[in-house]
């Protein structure tokens, strides 16, 4: 007879094992091109002579050029471990509560409690991967360092290298031992071949590699992989199990010729306690606290089970759910829900949506995914060479890659979407008043001698062109003239401020410069007005490849241009100012470019407000040649349709992917009203 | 040089009617825009519509899209 707790436990299993699977594949895919880009900087960057490496300063000089690739390539990694891999068992877990009927309904599903402990241990694991990078930046620029230290040959640096990374699938020169490397790496995962895989990895380990390369990134980064797929599911399946009152557990998974002595046990039955097969908690915790193993882990059994590498997983169940011989018993046979996933949040969507807007918007029901419930489906996506569009006539988004893996073509599909978003859902608002009318805020407003919903829903102008952004032009106004009129005191107050500081520094020695310039940028940064904190600035610097270093003008720049609101722009003119020491200076939006670099989604979100006044991204002939709202201020200009929709998908596109938290502040930050604007409007997606 | 800076050079010496937009560019096509920014700075030619149409596989003037 079936077994709906062991089908159930074994389905969350089997959906840890293809992630893991998944992500190896990953894994080892970022790993090589890790190797490959750090081996060709050290190449590039260490003078030799004679092979040999000759230069301190290089070898000192290269440590941040190490942390910046592991940065770009690794961290996007974790981050889509944590956020899609723990996403998608955060579902199973809640499946497996939902198809026991038993429970009571408040415990079936993921509620707000599970929610923040997803999100905690979302963090803690991503710090857990984040740490190796950390650490291995250390062993990589250490190795450079000591090699070039005792001048030894750049070969034997390269190999040092590419130990340090792969271990024993690092990249040789020797083409025996790659075909070795790449027949593991391609058949790891098929059971049919794991002796072979097994004698090849002996083989690398003796015959290629005297020793095995024990300290490598691949070791450590797949050892939290692995562990943390799994503990996450005990761990959320354990504090459901405890809110929803159950106290008893079965231990589940399959035994192989690895298995622990104590998971074999465990499984076959020889430590039951009663003849149903069910422990107690503190049964299983007098268990485990009694024996010891190779690979057990401190902590809480029922959450490290096994210890490292475990495979097991408890499943909670309630004593009355069996019979004594260990059947199920009628009520809970009879309780089985059917176990076809619910509707998808997205609803009824194309194959390529079912595959993309997971990763844009989460798996989690928000306004953005209420809003995506009620707009038509999308059609086949068209590719273009380079660049992307949406067209609002037929609906079609077109991009130049499908590799949503990179977060450069996410981050573009998300802010199309946003596009889509908001012409669908003015179509449906002009095809029903009564609903416009509760959905706008303020609908009925005076403005320019019509009502705001009357120039939201005007369709003289383009009826396919209806954008229910356009509800934001005032605020889009209000913010542009603020910033505008903010710049004649921000571009000098930059300059005064970094001025001071060189007065400050002048005639120090090298480490009271840093000490004064580390507590200059971290005050700003502390300060109660400035949007962020220190974490999140280090965050948007990294993503734009900008190691955050409190002495460098990159770092200056970009903490200052923030609080005093001043985004790099193409059209900045070139105006005179008197300074605080009273000399006068030329000074333009434009000398930002190369100094203080912003996410560009996030320039042209201000852009978009600004009319570039400041920002970048779409041009002002772009912006000009939409049609206009009603919204116009002499001196500023018109509100365009461009304006308002371009505005509106970089804030679907910052609040939805890497770093939402912090872009969400920075765009209140800079742009508050529209953003607010923008906010009233996705919360009215719950009148849909 | 940031692709922007190239761009600010490009629109100063043609007019800020000739000013592309560069938004959703990955990183090897604003390479390939900075490049050809720069020849066309230096033979002092604008970047034809036909070289942008080409360049990203649409019209980006096209007045039904949006970029």
């Amino acid at each position: 007879m079936s077994d709906i707790v062991k089908d159930l436990t074994n389905y969350r299993i089997k959906g840890i094992e293809r992630a893991e699977i998944e992500y190896y594949k990953q894994l080892t895919q970022t790993l090589d091109r890790i190797e490959a880009q750090i081996v060709s900087l050290a190449d590039q960057q260490l003078p030799r002579q004679a092979g040999k490496l000759i230069e301190l300063q290089s070898a000192v000089a290269i440590r941040p050029k190490i942390k910046a690739i592991l940065d770009k390539e690794y961290l996007p990694f974790a981050d889509r471990v944590v956020r899609k891999g723990f996403g998608e068992q955060a579902k199973r877990v809640e499946r497996q509560f939902k198809t026991i009927g038993l429970i009571p309904p408040e415990f079936q599903e993921l509620t707000k409690g599970d929610l923040a402990l997803v999100q905690n241990l979302k963090q803690q694991y991503y710090t857990q991967f984040k740490d190796v990078s950390n650490n291995f930046t250390r062993i990589l620029s250490d190795k450079v360092y000591q090699n070039t230290l005792v001048g030894t040959e750049f070969t034997v640096l390269e190999k040092e290298l590419r130990e340090s990374i792969n271990g024993i699938y690092a990249t040789s020169s020797d083409p025996a031992v790659n075909r070795l490397v790449d027949y593991v790496k391609n058949n790891r995962d098929n059971p049919a071949l794991a002796s072979r895989v097994d004698s090849a990895v002996k083989i690398l380990q003796s015959k290629y590699a005297s020793t095995r390369v024990g300290e490598n990134m691949k070791r450590y980064a797949g050892q939290i992989l692995n562990d943390s797929l799994r503990d996450f599911d005990a761990t959320l399946n354990f504090n459901k199990s405890k809110d929803a009152g159950l106290t008893y557990v079965k231990y589940y998974g399959d035994v192989i010729p690895t298995t622990r002595d104590i998971c074999r046990r465990m499984v076959s039955g020889s430590l039951d306690k009663r003849a149903n097969g069910l422990f107690t908690i503190e049964e299983i915790q007098d268990i485990w606290s009694s024996r010891s193993w190779s690979g057990k882990k401190g902590g809480n059994p029922l959450i490290v089970r096994g210890g490292y590498n475990c495979r097991h997983q408890f499943s909670y169940v309630n004593p009355d759910w069996y019979e004594e011989d260990g059947d199920e018993t009628e009520s809970l046979i009879e309780s089985k829900q059917d176990t076809k996933p619910a509707q998808s949040i997205f609803g009824d969507t194309s194959s390529e949506e079912k595959k993309y807007l997971p990763l844009a918007f989460g798996t989690v029901a928000t306004n953005f995914t209420r809003m995506i419930n009620k707009v038509p489906k999308l059609p086949p996506i068209q590719k273009v060479k380079n660049g992307a569009y949406f067209r609002p006539s037929t609906n079609e988004i077109a991009m130049d890659s499908l590799d949503m893996e990179n977060l450069a073509t996410l981050r573009t599909f998300t802010h199309e979407f946003g596009h889509k978003i908001d012409h669908n859902i003015a179509t449906i608002l002009s095809a029903d008043r009564k609903l416009a009318e509760k959905f706008i805020p303020n609908a009925n407003k005076k403005i320019l001698g019509t009502k705001l919903i009357d120039d939201v829903l005007d369709t003289s102008k383009n009826s396919k062109g209806l954008q229910i952004s356009n509800i934001a032009q005032q605020e889009i106004m209000s913010d542009r003239k603020l910033l505008k009129d903010n710049l004649k005191i921000g571009l000098p107050s930059i300059e005064n401020e970094k001025r001071s500081i060189i007065n400050k520094i002048t005639g120090k020695s090298i480490s009271e410069k840093i000490s004064i310039q580390t507590k200059f940028v971290e005050d700003t940064i502390n300060a109660k007005n400035f949007p962020l904190n220190i974490n999140e600035v280090k965050a948007l610097l990294s993503d734009v490849g900008i190691t955050y270093d409190p002495t460098a003008l990159t770092t200056v720049n970009y903490v200052l241009q923030i609080k005093y609101k001043v985004i790099a722009s193409q059209y900045g003119k070139f105006k005179k100012y008197t300074l605080a020491n009273g000399v006068s200076e030329n000074l333009s939006t434009r000398q930002y470019f190369n100094n203080g670099s912003f996410l560009r989604k996030f320039a042209d979100y201000v852009g978009a407000v600004s009319d570039n006044t400041i920002g970048y991204g779409h041009t002002r002939t772009y912006y000009k040649r939409a049609f206009r709202t009603k919204t116009f201020a002499r001196g500023y200009g018109d509100v365009t349709y461009h304006h308002s929709t371009e505005a509106f998908a970089q804030y679907t596109a910052l609040s939805n992917t890497k770093n939402k938290e912090a872009y969400i502040k920075l765009m209140n930050y800079f742009a508050p009203n529209t953003t607010k604007t923008f906010d009233q409007i996705m919360e009215r997606s719950k009148l849909l | 040089m940031q692709l922007e800076e190239i761009l600010s050079m490009y629109i100063d010496k043609f007019g800020e009617e000739y000013d592309i937009d560069t938004v959703l560019l990955s990183d090897e096509a604003k390479e390939q825009l900075s490049n050809m920014l720069k020849t066309s700075i230096q033979t002092n030619k604008i970047i034809s519509l036909k070289e942008l149409n080409d360049f990203l596989g649409y019209d980006p003037n096209d007045p039904e899209i949006l970029i």
